[in-house]
């Protein structure tokens, strides 16, 4: 892929969020590659191939748990710790997102 | 300083569960607002390349908080609260612009491209009559200025003396794949806002589960952009909310293994796999997606 965007995650709400994305090429791009990253910035926003279905995903969640606040979600996948993994089937890199939100919080 | 129930306790289990109240309290949304958004933590503004003259500013916001982020006349990034020290409207109410000064519409209080307050319309009253009094110091509720790092051409703002360096805040690990990535200078192509109707930490984990790619978007797996069976991995650093995850060329194992879910099978099976590409069929340098039958399995392949 020949996409480059960064994203802000601004939260509008415990339930409602909004992102962001900026696309971004290199001043050194031609006119031919900034055409490329273009047309393969589809992948993301609101009507992205992928950015689509993670905004559902995330709101299946928020209604999927709107009764169940004292349960918990079940995130072992690649152990319970928090490190680099040489596979992607994990969720370490969550694990460390709550490792440091906890610690910001007073968790 | 906001209080959250006695009764919401994190779970015994530690970090391989997630307490959905996180997700939903109120008090909770406060409390992150104070800690982290207004606290110790970077918050993340845009790219330096969307601020190229002196005197262009954007708005965006620190949480909730609105915010002004601006290159001022000596080519210095600076951030502060979109907020006038008077009554508290919005400073700057355009996405994005150029301005020597900046004004509030409401009641023309003006402010320097640093944030600080420069003058009060009207402050000694007319003819004697009127203004505020001598002593008066409305500078004292001036909108609040942020300390700003810029890494690799991107703008991070913190209110907080005690958060750590950008690089520090990182890691080292990360802060490597950011300078691969941002490696020359950038410029801005376009953008794309979105709404979630989600908190905004499920968004933040989704970013990170390097689990779900292939599985919730079938176009990866469909076109091989991005399948599990590929080699890859996922770095974390800082304090564990840095990551990168990367894929590479090749499979790490064959490509169909009896553990996968069906769907992750289904989607395997319609990709397009190279060694069936009769001569009819050639390498693609362009990858275009194939829409023509025999070949409706993948990306790489086109008439030839």
């Amino acid at each position: 892929m020949n996409s480059l965007a960064v994203r802000q995650v601004l939260p509008k709400g415990a339930g409602r969020t909004e992102l962001v994305w900026t696309c971004f090429g290199y001043e050194s791009d031609d006119a031919k590659m900034d055409e490329l990253r273009m047309r393969q910035s589809n992948l993301v926003g609101p009507a992205g191939y992928i950015s689509l279905e993670d905004g559902a995903a995330t709101g299946f969640v928020q209604r999927g748990a709107a009764g169940a606040s004292e349960r918990s979600s079940f995130v072992e996948m690649g152990g319970r710790s928090v490190e680099s993994s040489e596979s992607r089937v994990t969720e370490t890199s969550v694990r460390g997102l709550w490792q440091q939100y906890r610690r910001h919080m007073g968790l | 300083m906001s209080t959250i129930p006695a009764s919401r306790v994190w779970p015994p289990e530690g970090l391989a569960r997630v307490p959905y109240w996180i997700y939903q309290d109120e008090e909770i949304y406060a409390r992150e607002q104070e800690r982290i958004y207004r606290g110790d933590a970077w918050n993340f503004l845009g790219l330096e390349a969307e601020l190229p003259e002196k005197g262009d500013y954007k708005t965006t916001f620190a949480g909730e908080m609105p915010v002004v982020a601006t290159r001022d006349e000596t080519g210095t990034i600076r951030c502060f609260e979109n907020r006038c020290a008077h009554r508290g409207a919005l400073l700057c109410l355009a996405d994005r612009g150029n301005a020597k000064e900046i004004a509030c519409v409401y009641h023309n209080w003006t402010y320097d491209l640093q944030g600080n307050l420069t003058s009060v319309a009207f402050r000694r009253g007319i003819q004697g009559k009127g203004g505020m009094p001598g002593d008066a110091d409305p500078g004292s509720q001036a909108p609040r200025k942020f300390r700003v790092e810029i890494f690799c051409g991107l703008m991070f703002a913190t209110l907080s003396d005690k958060t750590p360096p950008i690089e520090r805040y990182i890691g080292p690990e990360v802060a490597a794949r950011i300078r691969r990535v941002m490696k020359e200078p950038v410029k801005i192509l376009g953008g794309y806002t979105q709404v979630l109707q989600s908190n905004w930490k499920l968004y933040f984990e989704n970013v990170k589960d390097t689990y779900h790619a292939s599985l919730l978007h079938l176009f990866f797996s469909t076109f091989r952009l991005n399948r599990l069976e590929q080699k890859g991995g996922v770095v974390v650093g800082g304090e564990g909310g840095s990551h990168a995850s990367f894929t590479m060329m090749g499979s790490t194992r064959p490509a169909t293994s009896t553990s996968a879910p069906a769907c992750a099978r289904r989607a395997a099976a319609t990709r397009c796999r190279r060694r069936r590409c009769s001569s009819r069929w050639t390498r693609s340098a362009t990858a275009s997606p194939c829409r023509s039958s025999p070949c409706s399995r993948g990306s790489c392949c086109s008439r030839s």
